[in-house]
């Protein structure tokens, strides 16, 4: 449908929405890094991959912290707990959605729901079904949503998002000042949906000359930025 | 039929993927569960059909026409047809509705009757539910789903298309909105157990959902805000709140869930509330003995449809009956619903009869007593085996200022307990399908 005016409450769940579909997506092609390593067994490796992906649970041994990165819905990292924060927010939006788009988001949850209660080890092969469904979730955004405004609050959160994980996980310059652009882009549609004050500090910290994914210093200042520059 | 039969597992899936689900609190937690699906439909023919559906329009006209006399001029207590203890002792009366016109005079727009047949193919109407029904999306859903796969059985069966009920609804929202605003539904939130429907029928008719905060009142107009202080106004809410709840000035102070002040411009007639505030005096189980007596004062009509046989302990010598018969007699309690406060005698001991017996002579405006009646059991299906359950029939009257259209289909609720009567949601129970034949 086409609504003329979308409730704060609905455009934060539209944010929210694309923001943990797209940590979904992400985290999915993360962990399947994440578990190479794994593979030879180099700690050192998947420690800064847990450390960058947010991760304080502790699990006994590589088959635990595989299951749980995926299946425990108590770690707010987890696919799981991912994918039921994806739905809290998308059950809301049924009407603006529809229905097809939001079975993607169900299919990924019974799924992950239905693996985790038979303690299944996850299988990376099998996995590729949700990076799929979060792949068709925006396809079916973009053909069945035709209001500008709703794909736009969605669009937001999915970039935020995309900034947060590219930057914790040292990307290029170039993808971070891709994403940035998109976001600019963002903030001409809808400029009251952003701190101009953010925005602008943000601006000065996303060049060339000040990108440095390694220092702690400069990521935490930018993610604060990054969890504040949208104000719904 | 063998293909969709034999396709259940596809339908449920289809049903998993959309979320058609219900919500249920046990020990006061929320959870969400399918409800459960049986693919064999309930069949009703076309000549059958027929006749529930002149039945239904009569009852629907006469319980909106009951609901504006008894807010307006009395004429049927003032008449000696329904007396007056059994309208204002009734829970659901509202004083604050007297004297108020609700757009187009209807109140009960959205009507959820339900019916039983008994195995010799005689209909009964159970109750009828004037508030808030629910359950019309699960239908709907399931016959686009099960369209799509078996489309073979519907090649081969000639049953009317029950996909046009959310144009019925949008029809009537749009005639009872005069193009005064926006069309929304007012949903208590995601946990409500009918949040599922209450979110499918906004996608599907294209309304906005709306949630507790999202409207304000000013100047008796009702407004939907947006962000940025944005607002649109509204015509007409189809509210899936109660009455209590839905205007803390005017009712429940407590409640967080209404829009202050809505009474006040459903009054000034500024928006339309489907359905209208006060229908629950006319869905009050006393008043439903009184049901084939209204017909028959208003329309000056024979009923078409029957009540269950039915006692008032109000009156003495159904008193007698009932204290008479009560172990054979199912009782009812009338404040109660959704299959709560129902009670089989049968199935009682002799102690719990006797406890029973007492309520009834000190409270004997609080129950009514019917016979039993022997419904036509419906084969479901159980681990893939046929076996026949206790099932009644939902149907679903639509009514607008123009008119009153009885939507072709309906919910078909079983027991999924071979011993039990009682077939809501909220207690185990599966649905199907409706099929009335073309």
């Amino acid at each position: 449908m086409t609504q003329v005016i979308i409730s704060p409450a609905k455009a934060n769940s539209m944010y929210w929405l694309g923001r943990y579909t797209e940590r979904v997506y992400l985290e999915l092609h993360l962990l399947r890094i994440c578990f190479d390593f794994m593979i030879d067994g180099k700690p050192e490796e998947y420690n800064r991959y847990l450390a960058s992906i947010g991760n304080t649970f502790l699990y006994p041994d590589l088959a635990a912290i595989r299951s749980g990165l995926v299946h425990d819905k108590n770690n707010p990292v987890s696919v799981l707990a991912c994918v039921e924060m994806a739905n809290d927010n998308a059950i809301l939006l049924r009407d603006e959605i529809m229905s097809p788009t939001l079975g993607y988001i169900q299919m990924s949850l019974e799924y992950l729901r239905h693996a985790a209660a038979e303690s299944k080890e996850p299988d990376l092969d099998e996995l590729q079904k949700l990076t799929d469904w979060m792949l068709a979730f925006w396809g079916s955004i973009e053909e069945r949503v035709y209001d500008e405004r709703v794909k736009n609050f969605l669009r937001l959160g999915k970039l935020i998002e995309h900034l947060d994980m590219n930057i914790r996980f040292s990307y290029k310059f170039y993808r971070i000042e891709e994403a940035f652009t998109s976001l600019l882009k963002c903030y001409d549609f809808e400029p009251r949906a952003f701190s101009g004050d953010a925005l602008e500090d943000l601006k000065k910290l996303i060049t060339e000359q000040e990108y440095d994914p390694r220092d702690p210093v400069y990521v935490n200042k930018v993610l604060l930025l990054l969890g504040k520059v949208v104000i719904l | 039929m063998q293909s969709l039969i034999k396709n259940r597992d596809s339908v449920n899936r289809w049903m998993e993927r959309y979320g058609v689900r219900f919500g249920v609190y046990k020990n006061g937690v929320f959870n969400e569960q399918l409800f459960p699906f049986d693919s064999i439909p309930r069949i009703i023919e076309k000549e059958d059909w027929k006749v529930l559906e002149k039945g239904l329009i009569q009852r629907v006209k006469a319980l909106n026409a009951f609901l504006w006399d008894i807010y307006h001029d009395k004429h049927i207590i003032a008449d000696g047809v329904v007396p007056e203890e059994f309208v204002y002792a009734s829970k659901g009366y509202m004083p604050e509705c007297e004297k108020v016109d609700p757009t187009g005079k209807v109140y009960s727009h959205i009507s959820g009757i339900d019916l039983v047949e008994g195995k010799d193919g005689r209909w009964f109407i159970l109750e009828d539910n004037l508030r808030i029904p629910s359950g019309a999306s699960y239908p709907m859903i399931a016959r686009e789903i099960t369209r799509k796969v078996s489309p073979i059985t519907f090649v081969e069966n000639h049953v009317a298309d029950n996909r046009d009920y959310a144009t019925i609804l949008k029809e009537m929202m749009d005639d009872m909105n005069g193009g005064r605003g926006i069309n929304v539904i007012l949903t208590p939130g995601r946990y409500n157990s009918a949040f599922f429907e209450h979110s499918y029928l906004a996608e599907k008719t294209g309304a906005v959902l709306a949630f507790p905060g999202d409207m304000t009142v000013e100047d008796d107009i009702v407004w939907y805000t947006g962000l940025f202080n944005e607002k649109i106004r509204v015509g007409a809410i189809y509210r899936r709140i109660s009455d209590e709840y839905l205007d803390p000035l005017a009712f429940e102070s407590s409640s967080l869930l209404g829009v202050p002040n809505l009474f006040q411009a459903y009054k000034k007639g500024t928006v339309a509330v489907i359905n209208g505030f006060g229908n629950g005096v006319a869905d009050d189980k006393g008043i439903y003995y009184f049901v084939p007596k209204m017909i028959r004062y208003y329309l000056d009509e024979e009923p078409i449809l029957h009540n269950a046989p039915t006692y008032l302990p109000y009156f003495k010598e159904d008193y007698d009956y009932i204290l008479e018969n009560i172990s054979r007699l199912v009782i009812k309690d009338v404040s109660e619903a959704g299959g709560y406060g129902v009670v089989f005698g049968r199935d009682l001991s002799l102690e719990k009869l006797s406890e029973l017996k007492e309520l009834i002579i000190h409270q004997p405006r609080r129950w009514i007593a019917q016979e039993v009646i022997d419904f036509k059991d419906l084969e479901i299906l159980e681990s893939n085996e046929k076996v026949e359950r206790k099932a009644d029939l939902r149907a679903f009257v639509v009514s607008s200022g123009k008119d009153v259209k009885v939507w072709k289909s309906g919910l078909t609720r079983f027991s999924r307990n071979p011993d039990s009567f009682v077939v809501n949601s909220s207690q185990g129970g599966g649905f199907k399908d409706t099929w009335i034949m073309d």
